[in-house]
């Protein structure tokens, strides 16, 4: 935006602090940011950085104990000046925002009709029928299927991605001035993400609002943003324009995001590769075959039993040292997967054998032996430690465990050991998960799956709760532990770049089912089926020009589910025609170790 | 289980050669500052420690005997100068003397009935919400069942059965209050049940009991202090109330329920009867609730209104 415009907002030294049981907390530190209108400025930084914070505030919105000063014009009108009821006023019809959660975002029990309505009719003071053409005519600008029976609908008939089309769509109503998106596609699916962002885009270019994005993601950063602030307790330590900061970044801190932020690198050649020149190991760890989950559904009176099929007859084998990685989006199935081979959930039919062991068919006894060799580490690096307890006890249980005949001061040296390894200092032993960081309990639940020196290392989105600079350290700390100790790993994953760093090969699902299973280097070199292919063209790229160049392959219908019998034949619609809509998908080998579950050629299903 | 960590002494940190252990604040030890700095809670708190001390250590310094009547002075009112400052009974026996003592039967009953209402409450519910399924289900309606029966027949029968004893007693009331807490447990174990560190349990091959007892009690603490604080009272009314009906305390023993019920008797001629024990029941039921009130604030900060 070259031209001298006024700024819509502007903000000038902006101080947020607030008043805790603990003291005074200063969240922001006298921040200046303006944005003009059609402009897009992005404000990058990891968690608790104050990014959104500091916009928060502007919009009035902070919690009773927040003291704010500073100057904010938007407009014209001093922000932080205003009462109550202007700020009302001003909030939904020219200052709007999106929030990162679009489920907690809408009202559950009215329809989204009345929600927008609502707005309407507050803010421009319709009639109920012009309201509901401008509601209409809205949902249809966000590329809403079918919106007028949308209006009719509750928010949890909708999926989440539509809930944040809805949730934009009631924010663009009044055609604001200035739209407030913070981490607007961070909950979404990556090809759902991709939707959002470039509908997001094309509203800033046709209506002019000026839009400010909050994200912690690079990559969303690169592709949509003309302007970047990077934010750091508190405070703004870098700003400049997106190529700037990307190329020329300045400040240390910005270095660090951009190097911590996994790239994929593509080489060209799907066999050739660089990072896997080792030979390939031979001793097979887990060999999985035909591994089926379903859960019954509550029989509704006298209908036929349904059952919802989360995994459906996936097979693979993995070798001692190798890393898996399971890629997908929500709701695929991934983590029953890891759960159906851990036999934390109980497999329907198939087959799970380590090391030569049937699984399945073990006892009591039997499987808890078999626990010392395979063990788990879940996302949320809190939810799986047990508030009550000290890491180091946490840490030590499994020992008790496995090897309760251990003399309490060799455990404990155990302990001490695991606690180093994992680089977590020996002063932390005592302490309780809440009062620590996310890395460091992330660290605790590493150690206390590898204390068992298990040979196989299930990680559920192991990395995906954290911050790209933890991210990539507790990568690296993976990536340590599996070559110290020949640990084969399962990395699942919904972020295709983490995937990509660790893994040797990778399975992609959809719907329970594999629908590509090849080595890293072919997978992302040489996409095979269509889901893959638009898996792989949604991943933001952190590089403002290659980003803003790509193509996306965009396909028809969006995650359907799982109860849908139809939806697994979203690749094959040729065989949807056909009475059996039972029919799965076959896998084939299309290149030797690459295979590819059949569908119709990519140009029948782009929409 | 939460004070473990002490056990992880200095001792150790010599094994790893680094920097000593710092301690750690545990969501209970949290908890508890929070309560400090609760001013209601506090001065409740106080009061109701000077109850305890009273009831305990008070029948040892004043001159009379709560059974023991004074014939020089039958049905006196309050006064300073005869000695008797809480007056007399119809009997001639000292109502402060009676009234202390009632004052420690009276949380006598309450520690044990509530003590017995959360051990088998707590033990109930958490392996039904943990185990569930059908085993939770033929629990759960037990416990309806025994909600449905009236239970002063319950008392009734037992009182019948094994004879009146006051420490039976005791154990009837707890054996009826546990029907409220082993609910709530279950409710909380399955949500607890839900997050990943039971997973996390699970898969580092640990079994039922030591899941329940290890990761699901510690973690019920709060809801389990809470509600037993909120037990108390109950309890020390539904004695009253037995008493009252002659199920209970009998004499020349007595309790606060039973002062209170033998007050209203004779409320227009002796007041003082009434006045005296009810002021002392209303003092220990308001600071309990005052107290389980703060607990419920310090344990869930967000909660606070």
């Amino acid at each position: 935006m070259s031209d001298v415009k006024r700024p819509v907002l502007d903000v000038r030294n902006l101080h947020v602090r607030f008043r805790t049981s603990d003291g005074i907390v200063e969240a922001v530190r006298g921040i200046n940011a303006s944005v003009g209108a059609g402009e897009c400025l992005g404000v990058v930084g990891e968690s608790g950085s104050g990014k959104s914070q500091s916009f928060l505030a502007i919009l009035g919105l902070l919690a009773g104990n927040a003291e704010v000063s500073g100057r904010v014009d938007f407009t014209g009108t001093s922000l932080l000046d205003l009462s109550e009821t202007a700020l009302n006023r001003l909030r939904g019809s020219r200052l709007a925002m999106i929030f990162q959660d679009p489920l907690t975002g809408l009202t559950p029990h009215v329809s989204i009709g009345r929600q927008m309505r609502e707005i309407v009719q507050t803010h421009l003071h319709h009639s109920v029928r012009d309201a509901d053409r401008l509601c209409l005519d809205w949902l249809d600008k966000v590329r809403i299927p079918e919106a007028a029976h949308r209006l009719t609908q509750y928010p949890h008939e909708l999926s989440g991605g539509m809930r944040q089309r809805v949730m934009i769509a009631m924010a663009m109503l009044c055609e604001p001035v200035l739209l407030i998106a913070d981490e607007p596609t961070t909950a979404l699916d990556v090809t759902i993400q991709a939707d959002i962002l470039d509908l997001m885009d094309d509203l800033r270019r046709e209506h002019g609002t000026a839009l400010v994005l909050i994200t912690h993601d690079m990559g969303v950063v690169a592709r949509m943003c003309d302007r970047v602030h990077v934010m750091r307790d508190g405070e703004y330590v870098e700003e400049g324009s997106c190529e700037d900061v990307f190329y020329r970044a300045k400040h240390d801190y910005t270095k660090m995001l951009l190097e911590a932020v996994p790239r994929i690198i593509l080489t060209g050649h799907p066999a050739g590769d660089v990072s896997t020149g080792q030979p390939m190991p031979v001793k097979t760890v887990l060999q999985v075959r035909n591994l089926c989950v379903s859960y019954p559904m509550q029989r509704i009176w006298f209908n036929r039993r349904r059952e919802l099929r989360a995994v459906e007859d996936i097979g693979f084998d993995l070798h001692a040292g190798e890393t898996l990685g399971v890629v997908g989006e929500s709701g695929c199935g991934k983590s029953t997967l890891a759960r159906a081979i851990l036999q934390l959930i109980e497999p329907s039919s198939g087959s799970v054998k380590l090391l030569g062991h049937e699984l399945t068919t073990l006892d009591k006894q039997g499987l808890k032996n078999f626990r010392q060799q395979a063990q788990i580490v879940f996302q949320d690096p809190l939810a799986s430690l047990d508030p009550s307890m000290t890491i180091g006890d946490s840490i030590q249980e499994p020992l008790r465990v496995f090897e309760p005949g251990l003399h309490r001061s060799v455990r404990t040296r155990r302990l001490a050991e695991m606690m180093e390894r994992v680089g977590l200092s020996w002063s932390l032993v005592n302490r309780y998960p809440h009062e620590l960081s996310g890395g460091q309990n992330q660290r605790v639940g590493i150690a206390r799956a590898m204390i068992s020196m298990p040979r196989l290392l299930i990680c559920d989105e192991a990395v995906s709760a954290l911050d790209v600079s933890i991210q990539a350290q507790i990568m690296d700390l993976l990536r340590d532990l599996q070559r110290e100790f020949g640990l084969s790993l399962i990395f699942i994953s919904h972020d295709l770049s983490v995937i990509w760093k660790l893994s040797d090969r990778i399975l992609v699902m959809y719907l329970g089912s594999v629908v590509e299973l090849a080595s890293r280097d072919a997978l992302f070199n040489r996409p095979q089926h269509p889901y893959t292919q638009q898996l792989v063209s949604a991943v933001p790229v952190p590089d403002p020009q290659v980003e803003r160049k790509r193509h996306r392959i965009k396909l028809q219908g969006e995650l359907s589910s799982p109860m849908d019998a139809g939806a697994r034949l979203r690749f094959l619609p040729s065989r949807r025609t056909q009475l059996a809509t039972d029919y799965v998908p076959q896998l084939n080998e299309r290149f030797p170790g690459h295979f590819v579950a059949e569908h119709d050629p990519l140009e029948q299903l782009l929409v | 289980m939460i004070f473990r960590s002490s056990r992880l002494a200095a001792v150790e940190a010599s094994l790893a050669g680094g920097s000593p252990p710092l301690p750690g604040r545990s969501q209970l030890q949290d908890a508890l500052a929070r309560l400090v700095r609760n001013k209601g809670a506090m001065v409740s708190l106080a009061m109701l420690c000077l109850l305890i001390v009273l009831a305990i250590a008070g029948p040892w310094f004043i001159p009379h005997n709560y059974e023991d009547p004074d014939w020089s002075a039958f049905r006196s009112p309050p006064s300073l100068a005869d000695g008797h400052w809480f007056g007399t009974d119809q009997n001639g026996r000292d109502l402060l003397a009676r009234t202390l003592f009632g004052t420690r039967v009276s949380l006598l009953v309450a520690l044990i009935a509530t003590l017995v209402s959360v051990v088998i409450g707590v033990t109930y519910g958490a392996f039904a919400g943990y185990v569930g399924g059908r085993a939770d289900q033929a629990m759960m309606r037990f416990v309806d069942v025994m909600y449905a029966l009236p239970s002063i027949l319950f008392v009734i029968l037992l009182m019948v059965i094994f004879g009146r004893n006051v420490f039976l007693l005791f154990a009837a009331i707890g054996a009826l209050e546990w029907l409220t807490m082993a609910r709530i447990v279950r409710g909380q174990t399955l949500s607890i049940k839900q997050r990943e560190f039971i997973e996390a349990a699970r898969a580092a091959g640990l079994g039922t009991g030591a899941i329940v007892f290890r990761h699901i009690v510690p973690n019920l603490l709060g809801p389990v202090v809470i509600y037993a604080t909120l037990t108390i009272p109950e309890v020390v009314v539904v004695e009253s109330f037995l008493s009252y009906l002659g199920f209970g305390i009998q004499e020349p023993l007595t309790s606060l329920g039973t002062l209170i019920a033998e007050g209203t008797n004779v409320l227009e001629v002796l007041p003082w009867l009434l006045w005296f024990p009810a002021a002392f029941l209303i003092l220990l039921l308001l600071s309990l609730l005052f107290i389980g009130d703060g607990l419920r604030d310090a344990f869930d900060p967000r909660e606070r209104g």
